[in-house]
């Protein structure tokens, strides 16, 4: 790994700090409705995102990783217990690679 | 307060495992903590980090899975109305949790606030210490396909949203935009679009919408 690493890091830390900061300075300003709504929507969609691009580098996994991420998803809709979600995910991935089910 | 501390220590103990078993060393690992202070942005940006992506993309993904501290950030300003070193002071430890458990006993006030933020920080960064130490003494979890532990995390958060109507339209759209354009694009560039089509797509749904949403907790 290189070192830029921790510089990375900071960056990721200021940032943050400033979106953080932004609003408490800047709390008189009003912000446009559509705005506000594509804020909300970011973190989801991103998550997302992520979640999909996670399962689709591992296509030789696919067979195992997909259930198992529906799994946790129903569960996480159910019960949202961020270690529930986490142990049913890795229970079903684990449970299928095992048995070589879903390959 | 517990509830902060119960959800905090456990998602640090899984953040400091993770990050020191997909490949960041111990220092890094806590820097993130201690520097970053959000489990959302930290667990989506380890794999990046351990690729030696360009620094632009992890600094765009904490940016936008953190999208919501800015409305937070604009709510806690239009109620306190701090001066710049108070808000100075109070912004580097701002989450969702803390925001919530101090206003969750009227009224909020700088001193609320900070104490609820500050305690959360110490839980998140016991928590990650705790990761790291533990995952030095259990090197044979590695086979496991301990790295399925991240998106797991993603689903988990996204369990608590989609709880909540409105932000369904943007995780089905982002989904299924993250599935095609994943084909056709380089990975990093596929999930910023991904997301950006999901947040647009979300606006006509929140616009139709008279209650305001202020998502989870984290």
């Amino acid at each position: 790994m290189e070192r830029p690493v921790i510089l990375t890091i900071v960056a990721m830390g200021l940032a943050l700090y400033l979106v953080r900061l932004s609003g408490l300075l800047l709390s008189r300003i009003s912000m446009h409705r559509n705005l506000e709504n594509a804020f909300k929507g970011l973190a989801p969609a991103t998550l997302a995102a992520l979640v999909v691009a996670s399962l689709l580098a591992h296509p030789q996994e696919l067979g195992w990783r997909a259930p198992a991420a529906v799994a946790a998803l129903a569960v996480a809709i159910r019960w949202p217990r961020m270690e529930v979600c986490l142990a049913t995910g890795m229970l079903v991935y684990l449970v299928l690679r095992w048995t070589d089910v879903g390959m | 307060m517990l509830p902060l501390w119960l959800g905090a220590v456990p998602s640090g103990i899984a953040f400091g495992f993770t990050a020191r078993h997909v490949g960041l060393d111990a220092f890094e690992a806590q820097a993130m903590s201690f520097l970053v202070f959000s489990a959302p942005a930290q667990m989506a940006t380890i794999d990046l980090l351990v690729r030696g992506v360009s620094p632009v993309l992890p600094v765009l993904v904490t940016l936008s899975v953190n999208a919501q501290l800015a409305l937070i950030s604009l709510a806690c300003g239009r109620i306190l109305r701090p001066g710049i070193w108070p808000a100075a002071a109070v912004a580097f430890l701002l989450t969702e949790g803390s925001f919530a458990v101090a206003s969750a006993a009227p009224p909020l006030t700088l001193a609320s606030l900070a104490g609820a933020a500050s305690s959360m920080y110490l839980a998140w960064n016991l928590g990650t210490m705790l990761g790291l130490a533990s995952a030095d003494r259990l090197p044979a979890l590695t086979r496991f396909g301990l790295d399925f532990v991240i998106p797991l995390t993603f689903i988990a958060v996204l369990g608590r949203w989609l709880r909540e109507p409105p932000a369904r339209h943007p995780v089905v759209v982002s989904a299924l935009a993250a599935t095609l354009l994943l084909l056709v694009l380089p990975s990093t560039v596929a999930t910023l679009c991904a997301a950006i089509s999901g947040a647009l797509a979300g606006t006509v749904q929140f616009r139709d919408r008279e209650s305001m949403w202020n998502g989870p907790s984290s």
